[in-house]
């Protein structure tokens, strides 16, 4: 190999080239960079906020609350200006008005709780980060509101005392508490379907099968309710409600479709059949009842998927 | 009567419950299996976790697998309704504990997972709604379709084990101790080799002399590939043995000669044909994961030397010819080859690795493998520990690096992985070059799982090899 190079005599040597670097830390004085924030966006779609809808029915709210409030003290103003005596007994009313609807809200209030209780051991069985021990004693504290709704609820509590994991913890709520109450709902849903279909063969005009079922359904609901030991006032009864509709969608299919097909199959649920056979739409609404049963248990129940 | 007729009532729910989940079964639930495979140190223990964990973070509305995520949005949004563990069943092969790794990752001081040395399955169910379309819409009455994902952690070196299914124990013995009685191998296997020469394979077995024979060709491999970054050595469970009881018929070590009834060298044959059978069910694992993703250390193999380099090209090319199809997994398979802890390279060199993986599964210097029909090649970073960037040096040049805090560490420090060629190097690419790569500390993640696990190309990857099925 000769050592001649190609290009121009009078041509500068070109630059040498960079010696290739071995692998290894590199001895530098730059600052190291930031790390990436890895924070994946959400994919939900954005939050509505309040609504046109919402901002008016709160004014429309806060309208007739406050008018009532300044009626009430007017009213009770005039009356002390007439008699003191009518004023003070003017004042007595309201006090006892005011008392009631504050007895109401607190027993709102407490369901409300009761409910927040069910989410938060909901929460607490499905997060990984979640302390056994903070799982357990929502566990207890749910267990608790149950009461005598449960048998044998000494040796659950025991039982949950011993699990040594949340995977535990879990399946010990279901084998043990969850499996219970969600037959009591089916019983509930059965006698509920039975009730709504007499209802419906009486009713003296077709138009009224609909308002009897969605009555019935209602009493259902707050039944089931109190089976998983929730008591629901109005605004518990709305919010079951709106959860109903979300889960009912999630309860398996093929539960109740099997039901539905064994009920076709033999009449098994008593009295049914012979009802159904009379009146048509009888037989409609006791599955609609017995699937509702099933929708509201799942809507109540710390674990919500136990159907699956 | 009564009682008849409840009975009666429970027999007819639970028959058609059983009559309807079959069909329901029949019409809304898939399997896709897929197998992870990879020679230790590869990966795939990172790699499943990390698929597991973005996984269930994508179903709770987070936006971790972007490349998938849009592979699901083409037919319509929000179609991912839910994922979530199955259970494992009644199978024999051992779980993935998916658990035990995410808490590794999320503790105060997280730390890399403990690796699998053996077989281990784990299923992931995907409830996926239905497509856009007025046929997708149809098709959403009969219900959501579920979509069980069935992974199988597979360890590589069992695949190495292929060839030895084609020869009888003197010919494995003979090619094999031809292969060690070279360098670098030749260094590790000293104290084997020098056993060898003690002992006459024709004599009468003694139990005693088998073991120790045994366990210094087994250390033998052991520090070929700890030591030199070998990875061509069979058998493959002498390095991966799997969970449980050894069995006597491992007990076996290369030896040449012939020998009669008794003999040593009879034994060592007897157990060879029993590994062999044994082996052969193994592999019945892998049937019906006719999609298969191939882990491979391109760096560490590039670290490691000359020697190394070319024993991993010839495994890899072996595994992938393997895997491909022929004749002991039947039908032909799709396979994806991965080049793992892409994180360690600029983002620049990226390209360069992958196709420098794209020309070791293809050539495979000396397996007689011919290039793997319709793979795929990608480069992923299951869990990322490092942040791109450059660094200025004392002599003025700047120039494109990794930081990263070495694994014990308190700061960043610049990482410098050099030159990654796009294909086999040449000669004077190895001059006196071995290195080991460093280990990072791996990201904390978020202990709830909501946000998943930092990854680089793990959607990509995912949205090639299934794709289709969504």
């Amino acid at each position: 190999m000769s050592g001649f190079r190609p290009g121009f005599s009078d041509e500068p040597p070109p630059p040498q080239r960079e010696p290739v670097l071995e692998p290894g830390f590199v001895e530098t004085t730059t600052p190291a960079p930031a790390a990436p924030d890895w924070s994946p966006a959400s994919t939900a779609p954005p939050a509505t906020g309040v609504g046109a809808l919402g901002w008016i029915a709160g004014g429309l709210c806060l309208l007739l609350g406050g008018s009532l409030v300044m009626s009430m003290i007017g009213f009770a103003m005039d009356q002390m200006a007439r008699s003191p005596t009518l004023g003070f007994v003017t004042l007595g009313v309201q006090a006892a008005a005011v008392l009631a609807l504050g007895a109401g809200a607190g027993m709102e209030l407490r369901a409300w709780r009761r409910l927040r209780l069910v989410d938060g051991l909901r929460l607490a069985l499905t997060d990984p980060a979640m302390p056994l021990e903070t799982a357990r004693a929502a566990a207890i504290d749910w267990l608790d509101l149950l009461g005598a709704r449960l048998p044998e609820v000494a040796i659950t509590r025991q039982a949950l005392l011993d699990c040594t994991s949340i995977a535990e913890l879990r399946a010990m709520l279901d084998h043990r508490a969850i499996a219970p109450l969600q037959e009591q709902s089916r019983r509930a849903g059965e006698r509920a379907g039975l009730q709504g279909a007499a209802l419906v063969a009486i009713a003296p005009s077709p138009a009224l099968d609909g308002l009897v079922a969605g009555v019935r359904g209602l009493v259902l609901l707050r039944e089931v309710a109190a089976i998983h030991g929730l008591r629901p006032g109005l605004s518990v009864t709305i919010g079951l409600l709106r959860r109903v509709a979300h889960t009912a969608l999630g309860v398996a299919a093929v539960d109740v479709a099997a039901a539905s097909a064994a009920d076709y199959a033999l009449g098994a649920m008593p009295g049914v059949k012979h009802i159904a056979a009379a009146v048509p739409g009888a037989g409609l609404t006791a599955r609609r009842l017995y699937r509702l049963a099933l929708a509201v248990a799942e809507a109540c129940s710390p674990r919500g998927d136990f159907t699956r | 009567m009564a009682t008849a007729v409840t009975g009666l009532r429970d027999w007819a729910l639970a028959s058609a419950t059983r009559g309807l989940s079959v069909v329901d079964r029949a019409l809304n639930e898939e399997d896709i299996r897929l197998a992870i495979t990879g020679l230790s140190g590869a990966g795939k223990t990172v790699f499943l976790t990390s698929l597991i964990a973005n996984l269930l973070a994508m179903a709770q509305g987070r936006a971790t697998l972007p490349a998938l995520q849009a592979v699901l949005d083409r037919h319509g949004g929000g179609r991912l309704r839910g994922v979530r563990l199955v259970p494992p069943g009644a199978g024999a092969t051992p779980p993935f504990d998916i658990a035990a790794k995410l808490a590794d990752l999320a503790g105060d001081s997280p730390h890399w997972p403990a690796r699998t040395d053996h077989l281990a399955e784990i299923a992931l169910e995907l409830e996926i709604g239905p497509r856009g379309g007025m046929l997708g819409q149809m098709r959403g009455f009969v219900g959501v379709r579920r979509l069980r994902l069935r992974l199988l952690d597979y360890p590589g070196e069992w695949l190495l084990d292929l060839p030895m299914l084609g020869q009888g124990f003197s010919a494995w013995s003979r090619e094999t101790l031809a292969l060690l009685r070279q360098s670098p191998r030749a260094e590790a296997a000293r104290p084997f080799l020098d056993y060898l020469g003690q002992i006459d394979g024709r004599r009468q077995a003694e139990e005693a002399l088998v073991r120790r024979g045994h366990r210094l060709y087994r250390e033998a491999l052991a520090r070929a590939q700890a030591e030199h970054g070998l990875r061509w050595l069979q058998p493959g469970r002498f390095l991966a043995p799997g969970p449980g009881v050894e069995q006597p018929f491992l007990w076996f070590f290369p030896i040449e000669g012939a020998g009669g009834p008794g003999s040593m060298i009879a034994l060592m044959s007897r157990r060879f044909e029993a590994y062999r059978a044994d082996m052969r069910s193994r592999l019945e694992a892998l049937r019906g994961f006719d999609r298969r993703i191939v882990l491979v250390d391109v760096l560490g193999a590039l670290a490691a030397g000359r020697a190394a380099f070319e024993d991993t090209e010839r495994a890899i090319a072996a595994i992938g010819a393997a895997l491909g199809g022929g004749r002991w997994f039947g039908r032909a398979a799709q396979v994806a080859f991965v080049a793992t802890k892409a994180d360690h390279v600029p983002e620049l060199e990226r390209a360069n690795l992958r196709e420098l993986l794209k020309s070791m599964a293809e050539s495979g210097a000396g397996s007689g493998a011919g290039p793997v029909a319709g793979a795929s090649f990608h480069v992923a970073a299951a869990i990322v520990s490092t942040t791109d960037g450059w660094a200025d040096r004392p002599d003025g040049q700047r120039e494109d690096v990794v930081w990263g805090r070495v694994l014990g560490e308190a700061a960043p420090r610049a990482y410098r992985v050099g030159s990654v060629p796009i294909r086999q190097p040449p000669a004077g690419f190895w001059s006196g070059r071995s290195f080991r790569l460093p280990i990072f500390t791996p990201p904390s993640i978020d202990p709830s799982g909501a946000t998943g696990v930092p990854h680089l190309g793990l959607d990509t990857l995912l949205a090639d090899v299934i794709g289709d099925r969504l």
